[in-house]
């Protein structure tokens, strides 16, 4: 048995781990970054397992992605919203434990921190307020050099993998007593989990807000998506892939370089709109057929809230003035609820690229558990 | 009734002395005009503005104080005093014009049609290079096919065309440069508050307003000797809260909007014909390039002017032709005025004068106010000036004139960016465009920086705007909310849609004006909700990524998405609960 998926952001993943689990054989392929390499940190919108197989999975799985799945977690963002989720990557401070309790937020002159006016917009949340947690702020001299105050979050938080460079923040925060928790912002590195370090070292709660497109939290992502898959044994193809053919044994996927892959059956993960792999086109300059499609030739489109979408009946494109651009996150492939796609045996589908519902983690990783469950057992 | 002018009453109709000499309604380019002038030449002036200083056309327009070329054929006088006023303007803003060399391709069929073609242009322009000294413009060029090819590459192989110069500006800038030069000479300035009433006495003369604060509510009386009505398009929506027929300032409204790229795809401006015939442009203008503009009656609403997505393409459709690549141009925003037009009947928009006019509504029985209808932005100066002519006349004294000689804030000298970057720490593009913004003024914005070092931090990474700039316009020049500080900053309005720095855009106002910090989020959701509203029409293949990108970060960031439909266009501060 051949699972070959397209994609390896969280839909991705989780359908390889899936399938891998259930006894395939897996290719992964993968070019460029989508949603969950430019993710906040958070696991929005995981609704509760379909089965208990598939919760074992999940369970499994989450750690492996350096996720703390927790229907309840609540974590502060960077721009100074404390929110309800269902889970985070491990770094995020998960504040849900510590109601009640005294937050020590760092303060540091970078530009992408306004630690005064974060700390105010934290204290005055509706679950600061009814918890009566306390968010205080702790100036902490953390640049090096002055230019650290620029330098992108990712840099930053490399700075402080360096072994002496995490030994003296861990006695910094170990000679700060008072705070039951210390939040940072996206900063405690990259390849290393400096939050897990600390909290060990300092003896309280040592984590992040919520990381800005591009930053840490898609970083740490994409390292662990490496090691899964690594770890699981799969096939990794950097390679875009152009085209897929399904036939009565086989489908078939087409890769850039000409290559093809044959596969018993095929998982597409390949992102929504983010990724690019549903494409706006026609729009403003009247060349194309106007309307959204794959960038995958051969197969069938596309879905927004839940009707088909058809043609636009203009040359020039969908205007989203009239359609609203949120129709962006609502377009996807026609597939039932396992994520088997309409019309074309062999194909599942997970994650953004699924239709109607709108793009979040939970909904990735529990679609991909699916359909990486559902190809494996494709035909037997 | 009264019909005519009399001499001014000193008192309202209660027997009290009058509170000033003169009233301006409306805060726009020939409103905070004729505040500045008028206060320069003594007299006690207030102004109230229902939206924000630039809500309306003045913030909205392409951005040019040009020499008004389009006259030259029929009435050279007016070309005389556009390019004689763009220079008065240029001597007291110094910094806030910037050069636009415009390419005019031609293109014709067949030789002989394409020469007689250039023949004209080089003809025209060598007139208008008559003009061009008064405005420190640089005179036209005859340009060869190759040339045309090697200044702009991009552009669709012509037989040749001519080059010509005018100015940019950033009209937001202009008026708030205005506005807050009348304030720190005495000038009461009122913003988001709106006239709820042009108050008459039994004989019809008009003594004054009655106003309501929008953001606290707060309704008062203001009186004065004479009260302008200087609301652009709005005109004959105020002469009708004095009583009269709108048709007392009857306009023809004309929309205009215009398209952004998110850089600058074109070093030169470049002059395009759009499927009706009409002229369009692709301009280098500030750090982006602009399409503009249709020009097409309008009947909605003037708090609420959104592009469409068929203006969208009819300026693409058109700038399309001489300049292809512009189909995978990104653009990432709109904005849309309305043009107050004269009035007249019958004929293509294109058509309709440019000229302004001041209505004395004394021929309506309402003597002591008056309609400032039609006018460019090019010609505010002017338009303000025979304004204040009037106004100095019926009140039989004042200075003369002085709004052309003495430098609006921040013009007074040259600060070189360099220093800025020296002595705060800013990136070399951060320096330019703040100096750009505030000339002069610039250095107490590096004075606070250097008091407070966090104010040095960029907020607004796509402009960028600092912090301490954003504070600055809070204190110093009445921004009371997101969407004011960006019409002063352009916070926001770059290609990442402001994910980045709303949110904390809407927390420093917050800070600075005593709200809490739910109500600075509620007000940087507002401002991402009507940017995203002014950008949807505009969204194509290019943008479409970055777009459902920042809409996963919003969600992410702060636990909603500000979605079009529901909320209002105009912001309301009061409401925010």
């Amino acid at each position: 048995m051949k699972v070959v998926v397209l994609g390896a952001g969280f839909a991705g993943l989780a359908a390889a781990f899936a399938a891998r689990r259930a006894g395939a054989a897996v290719s992964v392929v993968d070019q460029g970054a989508g949603a969950s390499a430019l993710y906040a940190g958070a696991v929005d919108g995981l609704a509760s397992p379909d089965n208990p197989a598939q919760a074992a999975l999940l369970n499994e799985l989450g750690p492996l992605l350096g996720l703390r799945l927790n229907a309840n977690a609540i974590v502060a963002t960077r721009e100074g919203v404390v929110r309800a989720t269902t889970g985070a990557d491990t770094a995020l401070l998960d504040l849900a434990p510590l109601a009640g309790k005294r937050i020590g937020v760092v303060d540091v002159p970078r530009d992408d921190w306004d630690g005064p006016l974060l700390v105010r917009a934290f204290a005055a949340s509706d679950w600061a307020r009814s918890t009566g947690t306390r968010f205080e702020l702790v100036p902490l001299d953390l640049l090096e050099k002055s230019y650290q105050r620029r330098v992108s979050p990712y840099d930053f938080a490399t700075s402080f993998e360096q072994p002496e460079r995490k030994a003296w923040l861990n006695e910094v925060l170990k000679a700060h007593a008072g705070p039951d928790a210390w939040l940072f912002g996206p900063w405690l590195g990259v390849k290393r989990e400096l939050s897990r370090e600390l909290t060990a070292g300092v003896g309280v709660p040592v984590g992040e807000v919520t990381s800005p497109p591009g930053g840490v939290a898609g970083a740490r992502m994409e390292g662990r998506r490496d090691a899964l898959l690594v770890s699981i044994a799969a096939e990794v193809i950097a390679e875009r892939a152009t085209g897929v053919r399904t036939g009565t044994t086989s489908v078939v996927v087409t890769l850039d370089s000409g290559r093809e892959l044959a596969a018993d059956a095929l998982v597409l993960a390949a992102g929504g709109v983010v990724s690019g792999a549903i494409r706006l086109v026609g729009a403003l300059s009247g060349a194309e057929p106007a309307g959204f499609e794959l960038s995958l030739s051969g197969l069938p489109l596309v879905q927004a809230r839940g009707q088909l979408l058809r043609p636009v009946s203009s040359l020039f494109g969908v205007d989203l003035a009239v359609h609203g651009r949120v129709l962006l996150e609502h377009v996807g492939l026609v597939a039932s609820a396992r994520g088997a796609v309409v019309d074309e045996p062999r194909v599942f589908a997970a994650g953004d690229v699924l239709g109607p519902a709108p793009p979040s983690v939970g909904h990735a990783l529990l679609s991909g558990l699916r359909a990486g469950a559902a190809a494996a057992s494709f035909g037997s | 009734m009264r019909r005519s002018e009399a001499p001014l009453l000193e008192r309202d109709p209660r027997g009290l002395q009058l509170e000033r000499d003169v009233i301006v309604i409306g805060g726009g380019v020939n409103g905070v005009g004729v505040l500045r002038d008028a206060t320069l030449r003594g007299f006690s002036v207030s102004l109230f503005e229902r939206n924000d200083l630039a809500f309306g056309a003045s913030g909205n327009s392409s951005g040019m104080i040009h020499g008004g070329p389009r006259y030259l054929a029929y009435d050279p006088d007016v070309t005389y005093s556009s390019c004689l006023d763009s220079g008065h303007i240029q001597r007291v803003a110094p910094h806030l014009l910037f050069r636009i060399p415009f390419l005019m391709p031609v293109f014709a069929r067949g030789g002989l049609a394409a020469a007689a073609t250039l023949a004209a242009y080089d003809g025209f322009f060598t007139l208008y290079d008559k003009y061009q000294p008064l405005k420190a413009g640089k005179p036209h060029a005859r340009l060869s096919a190759s040339d045309m090819q090697a200044l702009e590459p991009g552009l669709v192989p012509s037989q040749g065309g001519v080059s010509f110069d005018e100015w940019g500006i950033d009209g937001a800038r202009l008026c708030v440069a205005n506005a807050r030069d009348a304030l720190e000479r005495g000038a009461e300035v009122r913003v988001h508050t709106t006239v709820l009433e042009v108050l008459r006495r039994e004989d019809g003369s008009a003594y004054g307003v009655r106003y309501r604060d929008q953001r606290t509510g707060e309704v008062g009386v203001r009186t004065a000797r004479l009260v302008i009505n200087a609301t652009g398009a709005w005109a004959p929506l105020t002469a009708s809260l004095g009583g009269l027929k709108p048709e007392a300032a009857r306009l023809r409204p004309g929309k205009g909007i215009h398209v952004f790229l998110d850089r600058r795809v074109t070093n030169y401006a470049i002059v395009a014909k759009a499927i009706d015939g009409r002229q369009v442009f692709l301009m280098p203008w500030q750090n982006l390039s602009v399409l503009g503009t249709t020009d097409d009656d309008y009947y909605g609403d003037l708090d609420d002017v959104l592009a469409t997505g068929d203006e969208v393409r009819y300026l693409f459709q058109a700038v399309e032709r001489v300049f292809p690549s512009i189909r995978e141009a990104r653009a990432i925003g709109t904005w849309g005025g309305v043009r107050p037009t004269l009035w007249g009947w019958g004929m293509n928009e294109d058509r309709l004068s440019r000229e302004h006019e001041i209505l004395n509504h004394a021929k309506d029985g309402a003597d002591g106010l008056y309609s400032m209808v039609g006018g460019k932005l090019a010609s505010y100066r002017l338009f303000s000036e025979e304004m204040t002519d009037v106004i100095a006349e019926r009140l039989g004294r004042g200075s003369p004139c002085q709004s052309h000689t003495l430098a609006l804030p921040g013009g007074d000298e040259a600060v070189d960016p360099m220093r800025l970057v020296l002595e705060g720490g800013m990136e070399a593009v951060t320096a330019t465009r703040l100096e750009y913004r505030h000339g002069s003024r610039s250095l107490r914005i590096l004075e606070r920086m250097r008091s407070d070092p966090r104010e040095a931090a960029v907020a607004c990474v796509c402009e960028p705007v600092t912090v301490a700039e954003i504070r600055y316009v809070i204190d110093q020049e009445l921004a009371t909310s997101v969407e004011d500080v960006s019409r002063r900053t352009r916070l926001g309005l770059g290609a990442c849609g402001g994910m980045r720095c709303a949110a904390r855009c809407g927390r420093i106002v917050a800070d600075a004006t005593g709200k809490s910090p739910a109500q600075g989020l509620a007000m940087a959701m507002r401002f991402l909700c009507n940017a995203a509203r002014r950008r949807s029409a505009a969204i194509g293949a290019a943008q479409a990524r970055a777009e459902a990108l920042a809409l996963g970060s919003l969600r992410a960031e702060l636990g909603a998405v500000a979605d079009e439909p529901e909320v209002s266009a105009t912001e309301t501060p009061g409401d925010d609960k």
